[in-house]
């Protein structure tokens, strides 16, 4: 697993979506949390890797990569996923991390007015995927904890993770776990995810009394194997792992699981795999707060 | 403060639609499109999924076309969730069919691609939808449609203000583009069929999900602009069972027994609009598309295969989708 992310990094320095394509932010920084335990030299200042988050950056903070520059539209989730990777790896990138984390704190998800098509409160602001949309669950997670990890935090940054976590609680679903974006729509109770929940998790991880984390633990223990698939089962080995939840069939189903992730060329989700079946705690902790 | 209502909401669209079309000029070059005296929309039954889609789908090639020999085809699917027992996406034997069909009547290859509007994880999808091992046995490339590479393409129509996208590149390099939708009832839309199947195209990892770009900017200007941008060839609906009720995702699956293929997207969509009891005039983005980009009315579809009366019937709908009937 570890030979194909490596023989997968593009030229560029960075990593594309899957193998061959061109460099994204996203898998980027995946590839790098989980190779970087193993191959510090791959975050040296003079590295092509870190070359290319350099030149991702835009002057105002925020990361958008030269594929899709010319739509303007920074996603705000894998911004703050770059953000956990500075904060964690450095990179060798001057103030990069407290400007990502600056930009990421000005931009909010819409707020709308009170609607009869679900029962929440949406005046409260977390994050979209990307601007001018509604805040939704992912999203909103990865930047919270982005902002969770941060340290000192200003109290504009105080503000924000208060609010986002009033989001995903107010969005918890009432057995626990998140779906997307609502709880309920339309009259309907919605299912939640394995993927989201684990991200919801991981973001709320510093408040293991609160009982929509207590149910959302309960959930993702009790379907960890239900979604087969890398991201699915990796993004649930890490918050289990980070719960101190027992993982260790959620380990084989994911190493299982490698043949059909390699057979879609998929690179990102390898490195997902990869950072989650890192053993050391060492190794995985750039998404603990 | 006043609350705008669901009811309130679809009620207004169709009228919104027709005034704003009354009161402006045409968002789109019209010499830019070509609407045929008549298009054919074939129906084929397939009572359940152990019909043989690859037969099915290969005389509707033969009776449709078009020519696909040589060429590069790419299939999309409408893969939204998956849930057992539900009929959320279009099944993965007809797909399998499909591809099937494409290799049998000489394609260069055949390309399968999707990019779900809510869940990321497609290798979760095609694992637990069958289709993943479909794909495999064929040797049949998926494209993760959200994740592609992408290349800004300017717009054919402007109904979103815009006048580029960025759109997955496999879906550009590809010679001739397939919709391959499941026949739906659809909260916002009415129905969902050929052509809102087009908003899986729009790449999630730079517009963000639930493909919110689009919502913002109105379905049915989406569903518009994707279609004029994308030009499609072909579409093969999945109407074996499709769903009514609170579609399209927590809706019933409704027992229909038909596989509807046509060149004209406008064309078969409103055939199937009118079999599950909606009118097709109603449904703002089917009207609007009817100026340019297909044919609407009965008189101007020639009805090939099996008689659209012979799947007539209304689906369960709530009230606010009234509307559209």
């Amino acid at each position: 697993m570890e030979q194909a992310l490596l023989a997968s990094a593009n030229a560029s320095g960075g990593w594309g979506y899957y193998a061959g394509h061109g460099s994204r932010l996203e898998p980027t920084c995946w590839a790098l949390l989980a190779l970087l335990p193993a191959h510090p030299s791959l975050g040296e200042p003079s590295s092509v890797h870190g070359d290319f988050i350099r030149r991702s950056q835009r002057r105002d903070g925020l990361f958008v990569e030269g594929a899709v520059s010319k739509e303007d539209r920074p996603n705000l989730a894998f911004n703050a996923l770059a953000a956990i990777l500075l904060e964690h790896h450095g990179i060798g990138i001057p103030d990069a991390r407290e400007r990502v984390l600056s930009a990421l704190i000005q931009h909010k998800g819409m707020k709308l007015d009170p609607s009869e098509i679900n029962q929440q409160n949406n005046s409260l602001q977390g994050w979209g995927w990307v601007d001018d949309t509604f805040s939704w669950v992912e999203p909103t997670a990865w930047c919270l904890l982005a902002l969770k990890k941060a340290t000192p935090k200003s109290a504009q940054a105080s503000a924000r993770i208060e609010e986002a976590e009033r989001l995903l609680v107010d969005r918890c679903c009432d057995v626990g776990g998140w779906n997307y974006g609502n709880s309920n729509m339309l009259g309907q109770m919605l299912h939640p995810f394995v993927s989201t929940t684990a991200g919801g998790l991981l973001a709320l991880q510093d408040r293991r009394q609160d009982p929509c984390v207590v149910r959302s633990l309960e959930f993702l223990v009790k379907h960890r194997l239900a979604e087969r698939s890398a991201m699915g089962l990796g993004l649930a080995l890490i918050a289990l792992r980070v719960f101190d939840a027992p993982f260790g069939d959620v380990r084989e189903a994911l190493l299982a699981q490698w043949e059909r992730t390699k057979f879609l060329g998929n690179a990102h989700l390898t490195a997902v795999a990869l950072y989650a079946l890192r053993d050391q705690p060492a190794q995985s902790e750039a998404l603990h707060v | 403060m006043y609350k705008l209502t669901r009811r309130d909401f679809l009620a207004a669209m169709p009228l919104a639609v027709a005034a704003a079309s009354a009161c402006r000029r045409a968002p789109y070059r019209a010499e830019d499109f070509h609407i045929p005296d008549r298009s054919a929309v074939a129906l084929f039954p397939a009572a359940d999924y152990t019909a043989d889609f690859a037969d099915v789908i290969f005389r509707g090639l033969q009776m449709l076309g078009p020519p696909v020999k040589g060429l590069r085809v790419f299939l999309k699917p409408n893969l939204v969730e998956y849930e057992a027992g539900t009929v959320i996406n279009t099944n993965a034997l007809v797909v399998a069919g499909a591809a099937a069909a494409f290799l049998r009547a000489g394609a260069r290859e055949v390309v399968v691609g999707e990019g779900p509007g809510h869940r990321r994880d497609i290798e979760y999808l095609l694992v637990s939808t069958g289709l993943y091992d479909y794909l495999k046995d064929m040797r049949v490339r998926f494209v993760d449609l959200n994740h592609d590479d992408v290349r800004q393409v300017p717009l054919r129509s402007h109904f979103m203000g815009l006048q580029e996208l960025a759109l997955p590149v496999e879906l550009l390099q590809s010679d001739v583009i397939v919709s391959m939708p499941k026949l739906k009832t659809h909260h916002w839309a009415g129905m969902t069929a050929s052509m809102k199947n087009f908003f899986g195209v729009v790449p999630g990892a730079v517009y963000g999900w639930p493909k919110n770009l689009l919502h913002v900017k109105g379905i049915f200007p989406s569903i518009l602009d994707l279609n004029a941008t994308v030009a499609p060839h072909l579409t093969i609906l999945d109407g074996v069972v499709a769903m009514e009720g609170d579609g399209p995702i927590m809706g019933t699956p409704r027992q229909m027994g038909f596989i509807a293929m046509g060149r004209d997207l406008v064309a078969v969509d409103s055939t199937c609009a009118r079999i599950i009891g909606f009118n097709p005039e109603k449904i703002p983005y089917l009207a609007q598309a009817s100026a340019f980009l297909g044919n609407l009315r009965e008189s101007r579809i020639e009805q090939r295969g099996e008689s659209p009366g012979r799947y007539s019937t209304r689906f369960a709908i709530s009230d606010s989708l009234r509307a559209f009937t």
